[in-house]
């Protein structure tokens, strides 16, 4: 019994680089290309638009608006004359910012506290947990309108907003996940090994949700582009002239049946970039499951 | 005519990496009142035979032979017809009584739903029916009202509710699919018992699905041993015991601790692993774990031959003389 | 082949608080160990037996002082576990591992076999080398009979009983005196359990181990073990050598769990004696609560008088160096 078959498939996979093998399981997947591409248009877009658009989307030209889409406006214009192309670039990079800062001060402070309320257990986890319950209690956007209101209009308030009240999102789904992985029998283990809980949370437990707080972030991302969208749409957003795609969704209703171009446009951006931040959530979560690779 | 059938049993699963053969030429019959034990460990296609005569097989499976009950053919019957068979004339007992059982419903409500489904019984009647299927098993109405929620009972308890639920339409065939496995000793031997005891009373029949060669020694008057998707010895349990003649019969028996390899304080094993079921060899499946492994054995499967009075093995150079 | 005690357990009890049920009543406690105390001399493998709830994977948690006993002692190669501060504490973890029981659990699926295996080496020996630490996961893993190339695997490349000497080999990296192995081999099929068990049998040889093994299988425990006690409901109710013990069960719920064991011997008689009723009786019975008073295996004794309905019996030495704990012994 001495060999056992442990041997078995030594070769096969050993020699494999990690980040090469994760690279190529990547490229397979078809989830994570499409969203990958669709995320990278989103993020080359953005960028651009901070050196270059076709049009400023500052000046005015009366006399030009609600044009149709033609060679010398790609997408039309607005009420105001406005090239809808370069509001739509610069409207991308509110998009990210946006999304960017929501998820981080949601994911910044939401999982560091749903993983010590997971770890410690008792009347902590009891406090944390019935804040989140308090936070979840209010309507987001009323929140948010709340915050803005007192701390003044503004994009960057706004974002601030929508940011903390993802916090409670990933508290719970961090401490959820946590919570399942603590009692897994690797945790007694590494407790075994002399590991406090700490090092345990950042060795097992984060790595071991981190699939379920990916997909949530992607569905995040999505949320706050629409919740900046509202916000801005109740003039607590984002400050005109600065565009956002939402605000001019939202600035389109009007003229819906005389210009749905206008409408049409920022609407298939945000579908999109929802779909495309989802598909990435999707295929990353299986590209970094080691379980999934390697399937011999 | 027997009263469960399987002929020529071949059950695949199309994956990416190969078609996986998971049963290969199952054919047994189960007579009228007889205890039918499945032994052989995990992955050998005991639960999967279970699976495929309840018409449980997963949607992605293909199954080719026969499954007659009374004659019809199983395989050949739409979704409906099986809905009338499954719980009324077979029934079966799984390992997991914690997740078999539903947390929401009482235990009288889950015992009274198959004579409901099937027998057509008012409420009424089907709640009486369940107290005294309830009371037969252990479950007396004084102490263990019908109720209770499955989270009120111990495990050994819940599956006493199970194999009440599945004895409450009288079916034909009852299938026990490792029901002891998950329970402490004391409670698996009074399991045991109640089993044996309500399939002599009742007169049906039992398959006794597990990996435990004790619990076959205890309840199957005949037994088959499954290796890699095939059975490769069958018979009367006291005959295969007395004279085991597959290699790997013997080899799983020689594994049990506490046996005759006692003194030496070494255990016999069995060298290597089970071959997967996507790449299994041309000839013997166990040909690569075998000691009396030939060349003839790598060819082709070998076919079953008698050894003995109605005891089968698959085996070209079979263990003759006794265990 | 033994020697000194290396593990001596005085009075262990450990409580438990249950949810409470009403707002006005005390929270319900549950006594999960009843003041169990041994010896586990160096170099012998001792047996822990008996069916959950009995508190063996409690005493096995308080033995590598993962939770704390509500009273009683720990001691350890002399040091009193609970006593000791946290960085000495972890110094004495180099010398106590553990084997879990289920092999896909016990292994974090996202690292490598090499830092699983490597990970005690993390705090109870830091500041060995990245070279020192691969030599070291080499050498564990051939102690297992698996290749050091395994190393850079993953878990679920592997099968069960792959999975478990893994398990094994995290455990010896540290060359600890004391394995407590809870079911390390109730998860896996029988031909890869003797495996298993076999390997176990050699690396006690080999290194000189000493086990704790706590399991439900009396055939395994019969196997590997040289002395061995009976638990049940957090009390030892048998305890003495594995041989005479199996021999001769001098305790009712000792021969009652050995004539359970179905044996893979159709010509035994079908029926025997069955201990009836279960620890936990019915729903109305909170788990584990014994008669007050009386032995707690009393409700299900065929022998039971009324002085066992009123008098616990104390764990009382026997002859033959055995204990056991009932008035009829």
């Amino acid at each position: 019994m001495a060999s056992d078959g442990a041997s078995d498939g030594a070769s096969d996979g050993a020699k494999e680089g990690g980040l090469g093998e994760v690279a190529a399981k990547a490229l397979g997947n078809r989830s994570f290309v499409i969203g990958g591409v669709l995320t990278g248009v989103l993020i080359v877009v953005a960028l651009v638009s901070l050196v270059w658009t076709p049009y400023s989307v500052i000046d005015m030209d009366i006399a030009g608006k609600l044009r149709v889409p033609s060679a010398a406006h790609w997408f039309g214009t607005d009420q105001f004359g406005r090239d809808v192309f370069s509001m739509m670039m610069v409207g991308a990079q509110n998009s990210i910012a946006v999304s960017l800062v929501a998820v981080g001060v949601g994911a910044g402070f939401g999982v560091p506290l749903g993983a010590l309320a997971a770890a410690r257990g008792g009347w902590l986890d009891e406090t944390v947990m019935r804040f989140n319950d308090f936070a979840f209690a209010f309507p987001a956007v009323l929140s948010a309108v709340m915050i803005t209101a007192l701390a003044g209009p503004g994009a960057v308030n706004s974002i601030i907003a929508i940011g903390i009240f993802n916090i409670p999102v990933f508290a719970r789904l961090t401490r959820g996940g946590a919570l399942a992985i603590w009692k897994r029998e690797f945790v007694m283990a590494a407790r075994v090994a002399g590991k406090n809980a700490v090092r345990i949370t950042v060795e097992h437990i984060l790595p071991n949700v981190a699939s379920i707080l990916i997909v949530q972030a992607t569905i995040q991302f999505a949320l706050a582009i629409l919740a900046e969208a509202g916000l801005s749409y109740l003039g607590l957003g984002t400050q005109p002239p600065q565009p956002s795609w939402g605000k001019m969704l939202n600035e389109a209703q009007t003229l819906m049946f005389l210009a749905p171009q206008l409408a049409i446009f920022p609407g298939v951006a945000i579908v999109l970039t929802v779909l495309g931040l989802n598909l990435l959530g999707d295929g990353l979560r299986d590209v970094l499951d080691p379980r999934l690779r390697r399937l011999r | 005519m027997a009263l469960l059938e399987v002929e020529d049993l071949n059950v695949t699963i199309p994956t990416p990496r190969g078609t996986a053969h998971i049963l290969s030429d199952v054919s047994f019959a189960l007579e009228r009142g007889e205890c039918l034990g499945f032994a052989g460990e995990s992955g050998c296609g005991k639960s999967i035979t279970a699976m495929a005569v309840m018409g449980l097989l997963p949607t992605t499976a293909q199954a080719t032979g026969r499954i007659r009950l009374d004659g019809r053919d199983l395989l050949a019957m739409d979704e409906a017809g099986l809905c009338a068979i499954r719980g009324r004339r077979v029934a079966m007992v799984f390992q997991e009584p914690m997740t078999a059982l539903n947390p929401v419903k009482t235990i009288g409500f889950q015992v009274a739903e198959g004579p409901r489904l099937h027998l057509k019984l008012s409420k009424a009647e089907a709640g009486r029916r369940a107290v005294a299927m309830l009371r037969r098993v252990g479950l007396p109405p004084d102490r263990f009202s019908p109720d209770l929620y499955p989270y009120q009972l111990s495990g050994g308890q819940r599956q006493r509710v199970m194999i009440a639920a599945a004895l409450a339409c009288e079916p034909d065939i009852l299938i026990a699919d490792e029901p002891t496995t998950a329970l402490d000793v004391t409670i698996q031997a009074q399991i045991l018992d109640l089993i044996s005891d309500v399939v002599q009373e009742t007169g049906m029949a039992l398959v006794m699905i597990t990996h435990d060669l004790g619990v076959i020694a205890e309840t199957a008057e005949r037994m088959m041993v499954m290796y890699a998707g095939r059975i490769v010895e069958s018979g009367p349990t006291a005959e295969v015991f007395r004279h085991m003649a597959h290699p790997y019969t013997r080899g799983l028996f020689a594994a049990i601790p506490g046996g005759p390899e006692e003194e030496s304080r070494r255990l016999a094993t069995i060298p290597g692993q089970v071959p997967e079921p996507i790449a299994l060899p041309p000839g013997c499946a166990f040909a690569g774990r075998c000691a009396r492994t030939e060349d003839d054995c790598r060819a082709a499967v070998p076919p079953a031959e008698p050894v003995g009075p109605g005891h089968r093995v698959r085996c070209l150079h079979p263990h003759v003389g006794a265990t | 082949m033994t020697g000194e005690p290396i593990l001596r357990l005085d009075g262990l009890v450990r409580d438990y608080v249950l949810p409470r049920r009403s707002l006005l009543r005390p929270a319900p406690r549950f006594r999960a160990l009843h003041g169990v105390s041994l010896e586990v001399r160096a170099g012998e493998s001792f047996g822990i037996v008996g069916e959950s709830g009995c508190g063996k994977s409690t005493l096995a948690r308080a033995v590598l002082a993962l939770e704390t006993p509500s009273a009683g002692t720990v001691e350890f190669m002399g040091e009193d576990l609970f006593a000791l501060s946290a960085s000495r504490l972890r110094g004495m973890r180099r010398h106590m591992q553990m084997v879990f029981q289920d092999p896909y659990g016990s292994l974090d699926p996202r690292h490598k076999v090499g830092r699983i295996v490597a990970e005690p080496l993390d705090m109870l020996e830091a500041g060995l080398g990245r070279r020192e630490r691969r030599r070291r996961v080499a050498e564990s893993l051939g102690r297992v009979r698996l290749n050091g190339s395994d190393a850079d695997k993953y878990p679920h490349e592997f099968s069960g009983g792959q999975r478990q000497r893994i398990a094994i080999a995290r455990a010896l990296i540290t060359h600890p005196r004391l394995i407590v192995a809870d079911e390390p081999v109730s998860a896996l099929d029988v031909s890869v359990q003797a495996q298993v068990l076999n390997l176990m049998s050699d690396l006690r040889r080999d290194q000189g181990l000493t086990y704790l093994f706590i399991s439900h299988d009396l055939s395994v425990v019969r196997h590997v073990t040289d002395r061995v006690a009976v638990m049940y409901l957090g009390r030892i109710v048998e305890q003495g050598e594995t041989a005479q013990v199996f021999a001769q069960p001098r305790h009712p719920y000792t021969r009652a769990l050995l004539d359970a064991v179905p044996r893979p011997d159709p010509a035994r008689f079908r029926h025997r004696h069955r201990v009836q009723g279960e620890a936990a009786a019915t729903p109305s019975e909170p788990e584990g609560t014994a008669p007050a008073g009386g032995c707690p295996f009393a409700p299900r004794c065929p022998e039971a008088t009324d002085r066992c309905r009123a008098e616990d019996p104390a764990l009382e030495p026997r002859a033959g160096g055995r204990l056991a704990a009932c008035h009829f012994a």
